[in-house]
């Protein structure tokens, strides 16, 4: 047991290593344990879909911070070592094997699991994931012996994963259940014009189908599609979303959509928080928010430092970018359920931004990185709809306003 | 604090005009420029939160003489 007043943080992925080194940025000098299931030291997630599968690139791991930083900071990196059980009332955690770790204050950081295809031949080898390290450099091997690449699903992942492949004249079909690339965040409309971004990038892109079996002798040459076709690969990539990963609380084990925190990112009172895409905030219009995004990673991590123990809700607008097919996509705040769409149009170039209550509430561009940072400054200090419309216009030069969807 | 940014890596994430909008914008080619050469006091505590958030360790600081 190590000293009641320690900090335990369990996952070492961005959130974790970031909240570590802004705690002890802020002075704070007290005992510090970061652990993770995973073996070896903490790495950065976004490469694993780009740099790491570029055959030129070196498959390096892409360390958040050297060996010398967690020990000039008297960080403790327990790795390879797994949390099976959180008690809130001993304040103990229980790591496989049995050991318990004493703690003042706890922050769940754990993490989410890339989601399998519960369908027949769903295990056959040539079947991946994306999610790790190890999973990356798989990835980065079948690519090396691969012809044809089906990837299912649509999203970021499946997108970075398709700009890699073609990168190496491969042959890449995406499958995506629904009716647009992204649809989780995107209204259709705008996930349409992701969509030909794949096309104009040789990616076929089959939407409004789902995959209905795999099929192979011993390894995958085939997938079965909803609609009755079928498409040949030598190699499957699942990126069909998320579960979060935690370990049982009190004896409860995780159930919904990650770790369930107030606007502060306190689970309870006892000293229980979480960040990171394993954090479910409640929300009052929107339920339980997860958001599944590396800049919220960092920033909710920072947040939970600077706040030092005091309730502050934390308030930042989403932000995510992707490089997709060449082209940088950025999200700000929240677009699927928007009341109202102007476009900026600009050949591919793509500035979108949505109302909501009469204020705006998302963004949306491809290659228009400037004016995503401009609109996501009007979303996080919710400027009214008509500012935000001329705002944007104003800065746009050469762009007229295009009336997408209203109503 | 001398401001340095590396565009050679800078992927243009944004991540510093939104922690440091004092000392960073991105440039016509969507890449990060330093609004500065220098930055103290405050603004030395802006360009550490950049560089701590940047995802691509582009930002650094040189300290000065």
């Amino acid at each position: 047991m190590r000293s009641g007043d320690a900090t335990v943080v369990v996952g070492a992925g961005v959130a974790g290593v970031t909240y570590a080194d802004a705690l002890r940025a802020a002075g704070d000098e007290r005992e510090l344990v970061l652990i993770d299931a995973e073996a070896g030291l903490p790495y950065d997630r976004p490469p694993l879909s780009k740099a790491l599968l570029d055959p030129t690139v070196a498959p390096e791991r892409p360390l958040l911070r050297d060996p010398d930083h967690y020990r000039d900071r008297r960080i403790e990196l327990l790795t390879g070592r797994a949390v099976v059980a959180v008690d809130t009332a001993r304040r103990t955690v229980t790591l496989a094997g049995g050991e318990q770790l004493g703690w003042g204050r706890l922050v769940l950081a754990s993490g989410r699991a890339a989601r399998l295809l519960d369908v027949p031949g769903g295990r056959l080898d040539g079947v991946l994931r994306l999610r790790s390290f190890d999973d990356a450099l798989a990835l980065r091997a079948g690519l090396d012996r691969c012809a044809h690449l089906a990837i299912v699903g649509a999203g970021f992942v499946g997108a970075e994963v398709a700009t890699a492949a073609r990168a190496r004249g491969l042959q890449v079909t995406v499958v995506e259940q629904a009716a647009a690339p992204l649809a989780r965040l995107l209204p259709a409309e705008l996930g349409t014009r992701l969509g030909g971004l794949y096309a104009s990038a040789g990616v076929r892109l089959l939407t409004g189908r789902s995959v209905v079996a795999l099929e192979g002798a011993g390894s995958v040459e085939r997938l079965r599609l909803s609609d009755g076709g079928a498409i040949d690969a030598d190699l499957v990539l699942l990126a069909v979303g998320t579960t979060p990963l935690a370990p049982p609380i009190d004896g409860i084990a995780l159930a919904g959509p990650g770790i369930s925190v107030d606007t502060s990112l306190r689970h309870g009172a006892a000293g229980v928080h979480a960040i990171g895409d394993v954090a479910a905030r409640r929300d009052a219009e929107r339920g339980a928010v997860v958001v599944e995004q590396w800049t919220a990673a960092v920033e909710q991590a920072r947040h939970l430092a600077a706040a030092g123990g005091r309730p502050r809700p934390f308030a930042k607008a989403p932000y995510a970018w992707s490089q997709q097919f060449g082209r940088m996509v950025q999200l700000a705040g929240e677009l699927r359920d928007a009341e109202a769409i102007v476009r900026f149009a600009d050949g591919e170039r793509t500035l979108a931004i949505g109302a909501r209550d009469g204020v705006v509430a998302g963004a949306f561009a491809v290659d228009r990185p400037r004016h995503a940072i401009r609109a996501r400054q009007l979303i996080e200090r919710r400027a009214p709809w008509d500012e935000a419309v001329q705002e944007l216009a104003d800065a746009g030069e050469t762009d007229a306003p295009v009336p997408a969807v209203s109503g | 604090m001398t401001i340095v940014v590396n565009q050679r890596r800078c992927i243009g994430s944004a991540m510093c005009t939104a922690v440091a909008p004092e000392l960073f914008a991105l440039d016509a080619a969507g890449l990060a420029e330093p609004l500065a050469e220098r930055a103290e006091g405050e603004l030395a505590n802006a360009l550490e939160e950049a560089i701590a958030v940047c995802p691509v360790a582009a930002i650094a600081a040189h300290r000065d003489a």
